[in-house]
């Protein structure tokens, strides 16, 4: 397997062991106060990501990573049905919460809708990518 | 709609990846363009049509489809 050790992978690896180093700082000295806790884990956690990201980038060819059209019309057009299924989805959600009474909070579906906004974006930027007649 | 994409760029000995690099854009939108599963924009129809020393009447076949 080749590995590239250009300047883009590099920079993207460094800045995610920064951050990583960041976000053990942030934990190392922290003073107890949670939302500082969660935004080192999460520090940690986007750091990870990033070194995984540029590892698995670094393994293949700066033509497959490129940003083209093609990936542009993919990801407009995904972007485009994720935005109508957040949509629907909030008010799926409003309609059950006022048919049922459940008594969820704006505040807890925010986090609901958002996990099926970034899950629905992925699968279709991976479906359109496939079928490719865009 | 139909391309002869393949054909020119055998003819100029070009691989998918160096043609995709001379044009800017993935390997990937290469193969779908000599599919024929992907409608290029005008401006990359004209990239491609000037790396393999043709127009894009030449290049691409357009059908009823």
């Amino acid at each position: 397997m080749k590995i590239r050790k250009d300047k883009d992978i590099l920079s993207f690896i460094g800045v995610g062991l920064i951050t990583i180093l960041l976000g053990s700082a942030v934990l190392f000295f922290q003073t107890g106060s949670k939302t500082i806790m969660v935004l080192g884990g999460i520090s940690i956690l986007v750091g990870v990501m990033m070194c995984i990201i540029g590892l698995v980038a670094s393994t293949k060819p700066k033509t497959e990573l490129m940003q083209d059209e093609r990936v542009t019309r993919i990801n407009e057009k995904a972007g485009y049905y994720a935005g109508w299924i957040i949509m629907l989805s909030v008010i799926i959600l409003f309609q059950a919460n006022k048919i049922w009474s459940l008594g969820v909070e704006l505040e807890d579906m925010y986090y609901t809708v958002l996990f099926v906004g970034m899950i629905s974006w992925s699968i279709l930027r991976w479906f359109y990518n496939k079928r490719s007649a865009i | 709609m139909k391309t002869r994409i393949k054909e020119f760029r055998a003819r100029y000995n070009l691989t998918q990846e160096k043609l995709a690099s001379k044009v800017g854009v993935r390997r990937e939108t290469i193969v779908f363009l000599e599919k024929g599963k992907y409608n290029p924009s005008l401006k990359l129809a004209h990239g491609i049509a000037k790396v393999l020393k043709t127009t894009i009447d030449e290049l691409f076949i357009f059908g009823k489809d």
